[in-house]
């Protein structure tokens, strides 16, 4: 009898223990989880502002980042009004949350567009574009789509085929989710809080 | 002409007339095989103008067109002044890739159905806004279908 306590004793120990190592290692997330967290790589661009913005100077917040372009009517400002729900809902924890918006179409996309166009959305969002030899490793570095199509029959001219989901960064500069353009505004706050414990 | 085949000759034109007249009489109270459409729920984002930068601003219009007649219609265009051109686009996320394309045939509108112009699939795009969308703005747009003709109707402008 007194065996078998002792023995129960380890086994709820170990159970607790493991329990413990699971709250900590996988929150439970609504995104698409990377497993195992992947280091993002860095890059430094210029903002709508004019002002430099590297990746690895936004540790100890969480950042999330889209790939996209101005003349996108769709995709982009929907991304673009689930920031804005997402930083409303966040209230202030929004201050060590930053959404980082990167052109696919520096052709088009000037840091004069970009400010005009996310300032519609919110003052707080980052747009970034740069020359083409700037931008193509940070696309191939986050494996982001991109393609430039002609639509002839189009007064836009061409448009940009591109990924059209979220990365999420962690804290510690860490690639830990991705999720879909066309998210719940409640489950990306959710995963953005896990991140954020 | 013989008496007796005059009133005869009478009689069968009468009958052609009525013959005539009979599916045009059937057709006034309803009209069989006509769509009957209406929008609900017209909106758009706010979208800036962007004079004097290459492409101008854009804009997009999403609306649920509703159908409650008894044959398909087709959207084919649609006029907005607020823009120098208004296109037809579809969205496409395939792979997680986003594609956007004109649409080159319509968008149909089923018969006794209806079809959703919103993110992520059909809309309505604004090309070279001659002036910014504001939230609460309202712009009406007139839509070109094949059958019906057109229908104008009014877009809100919603918050972010």
């Amino acid at each position: 009898m007194r065996r078998l306590t002792t023995m129960s004793w380890i086994a709820l120990a170990l159970t607790a223990l493991l329990l413990a190592g699971c709250g900590r290692r996988a929150p439970q997330l609504f995104g698409s989880v990377v497993e195992p967290p992947q280091p993002a790589a860095d890059f430094i661009l210029t903002d709508q502002h004019g002002q430099p913005f590297r990746l690895s100077d936004q540790r100890g917040r969480v950042v999330n980042l889209f790939f996209g372009y101005t003349h996108c009517p769709d995709v982009c400002p929907t991304t673009l009004a689930l920031w804005r729900q997402v930083e409303l809902k966040l209230g202030a924890d929004a201050e060590k949350v930053r959404f980082v918006f990167i052109s696919v179409d520096p052709e088009r996309d000037t840091p004069e567009r970009l400010q005009e166009h996310l300032a519609l959305f919110s003052p707080r969002l980052i747009g970034l574009t740069g020359d083409p030899a700037q931008l193509e490793p940070i696309y191939a570095a986050y494996h982001v789509f991109h393609e430039k199509v002609p639509v002839p029959e189009s007064a836009l001219g061409y448009t940009v085929n591109h990924s059209s989901s979220v990365y999420v960064i962690d804290r510690e500069g860490l690639w830990r989710m991705t999720y879909r353009f066309d998210a719940n505004a409640d489950d990306v706050v959710h995963d953005l809080r896990e991140l954020l414990r | 002409m013989s008496p007796v085949r005059a009133p005869i000759l009478v009689l069968s034109l009468g009958l052609l007339l009525l013959a005539a007249c009979a599916p045009v009489v059937s057709l006034t109270p309803v009209a069989p095989s006509a769509p009957i459409l209406r929008a609900e729920d017209a909106w758009s984002r706010p979208a800036m103008a962007m004079a004097g930068h290459e492409g101008g601003g854009m804009g997009a219009v999403f609306v649920t067109l509703v159908n409650d007649g008894d044959a398909p219609d087709r959207l084919l265009s649609a006029q907005c002044e607020l823009a120098d051109v208004v296109e037809l686009h579809e969205t496409r996320v395939e792979d997680n890739v986003a594609k956007m394309q004109p649409v080159a045939d319509g968008i149909e509108v089923p018969a006794r159905g209806r079809v959703e112009l919103k993110p992520g699939g059909y809309h309505i795009m604004l090309i070279g806004l001659r002036r910014p969308l504001m939230a609460g703005d309202r712009f009406p747009v007139v839509l070109q279908f094949e059958r019906s003709g057109a229908l104008t109707i009014e877009a809100v402008v919603r918050e972010p």
